[in-house]
């Protein structure tokens, strides 16, 4: 299978898995609500389930976005032969962006999926900076992808 | 790749200005309007975009190609932009009322950007189009096109042709954007459905260039400015890659 085939591959399962794991969610917290005890046997705290649920959403943007980075730096060191590793943001705006000729848009969505990706990891007090802005995941997925598209396919 | 020229630096820092009030951030409900947070978001955001520097690449002489009556609407909302600009104080930045008489001159200043440069797009996309539809007629390839919509920030939504053929393989040649890192705009030529894509951009001297990239990173692909010639060889290679 082609590079650029197999790295959009591991995105959608990503994708896929999310709906698992919303599902799980769901059925988890309707559980939870009818037996007091449930995952006991797991060692299952109330309190974690409500943050598997309330987290889920971030936990799958960052696995994406960790997919969407290795499929990049894997176009950069593999298809562009480059031996540099420059940080997400130049690779996004600059390294790839110039040489690929991407539209402004679609590179400015890309660095906002970036920034909130970045302060999902780093903050730790659930506070987001003023220059971000928050994205679902649907969004994510789609800028993500719509960045990928302008990879050279044959690869 | 060659430095950007100052016309189009202009372009894109109203474009990223624009782009800067338009951010969901600053998109606020009625509710959140009366609040004292979004005002004050506001003011901070627009100390960003309200200052003398957003018309550094500003210089007339490169707006000579306008009629008399543009060129003055401009450098009239250039300097209306400014003069508001100039008292803007330069550590505390500005306040309420200056960000909101400030939008309202970007908004306007950024509407004769978007006409100038949405007409000048048209015009070369239109240009392009032509040399590839005459390369048709010429050897008899059944072809059509349609007014694709696009929207992009600054721009809107605005059309723009899109124009497909039939060589050996069912050809697509498909705008993508006017606002290109690197470029003037960009159009993706792509042949069969072997994922082979040529891209056809404007460059920075605004002639329209084919870069071909098969497989090799973009230091192994080739440029060639475009002319029928270098039209219909890209085609014919990427035309063998998508047979073979």
């Amino acid at each position: 299978m082609p590079k650029h085939k197999l790295r959009v591959a591991r995105m959608e399962k990503v994708a896929e898995e999310y709906k698992a794991a919303q599902s799980a969610a769901e059925l988890l917290q309707r559980k939870l609500q009818i037996e007091i005890d449930f995952g006991h046997d797991f060692g299952l705290q109330r309190q974690g389930g409500r943050d598997f649920r309330a987290n889920l959403e971030s936990t799958y943007i960052v696995r994406l976005y960790a997919e969407f980075e290795a499929g990049l730096r894997d176009y950069w060191q593999n298809h562009e032969q480059k031996g540099t590793k420059p940080g997400m943001s130049q690779l996004v705006t600059e390294s790839l962006a110039s040489r690929l000729r991407i539209p402004n848009d679609i590179v400015e969505d890309t660095i906002r999926v970036v920034r909130y990706r970045n302060s999902l990891v780093h903050e730790i007090d659930d506070q987001i900076g003023p220059d971000v802005v928050p994205c679902s995941f649907g969004e994510t997925k789609k800028i993500v992808r719509t960045y990928f598209s302008r990879l050279n396919r044959v690869w | 790749m060659s430095d950007m020229p100052r016309r189009e630096r202009f372009f894109q820092d109203i474009r990223g200005a624009v782009a800067e009030t338009h951010r969901p951030a600053i998109v606020t409900s009625g509710a959140q309007l009366l609040s004292g947070r979004a005002v004050e978001s506001f003011v901070q955001q627009s100390h960003a975009w309200l200052n003398p520097g957003l018309l550094l690449a500003y210089d007339s002489t490169d707006f000579e190609n306008l009629s008399r009556e543009e060129l003055g609407e401009l450098a009239e909302s250039v300097n209306d932009f400014r003069t508001l600009a100039d008292t803007v104080h330069l550590q505390s930045g500005p306040t309420y009322s200056q960000s909101k008489e400030g939008l309202a001159k970007l908004e306007s200043l950024g509407e004769l950007v978007k006409r100038i440069v949405v007409k000048e797009w048209q015009d070369a996309a239109r240009w392009l189009i032509n040399e590839i539809q005459s390369v048709c007629v010429d050897r008899k390839l059944p072809h059509r096109y349609i007014e694709k919509k696009i929207t992009e920030s600054l721009l809107g939504e605005y059309a723009i042709p899109q124009f497909m053929f039939r060589s050996k393989q069912p050809v697509e040649v498909v705008p993508l954007a006017r606002f290109v890192v690197g470029a003037c705009g960009l159009y993706d030529m792509a042949v069969g459905m072997g994922g082979y894509v040529a891209s056809l951009f404007r460059d920075y001297d605004l002639t329209w260039q084919i870069h071909i990239d098969v497989g090799g990173g973009v230091e192994k692909g080739r440029t060639l400015k475009f002319d029928k010639e270098a039209f219909i060889s890209t085609l014919n290679e990427l035309e063998e890659l998508s047979d073979a």
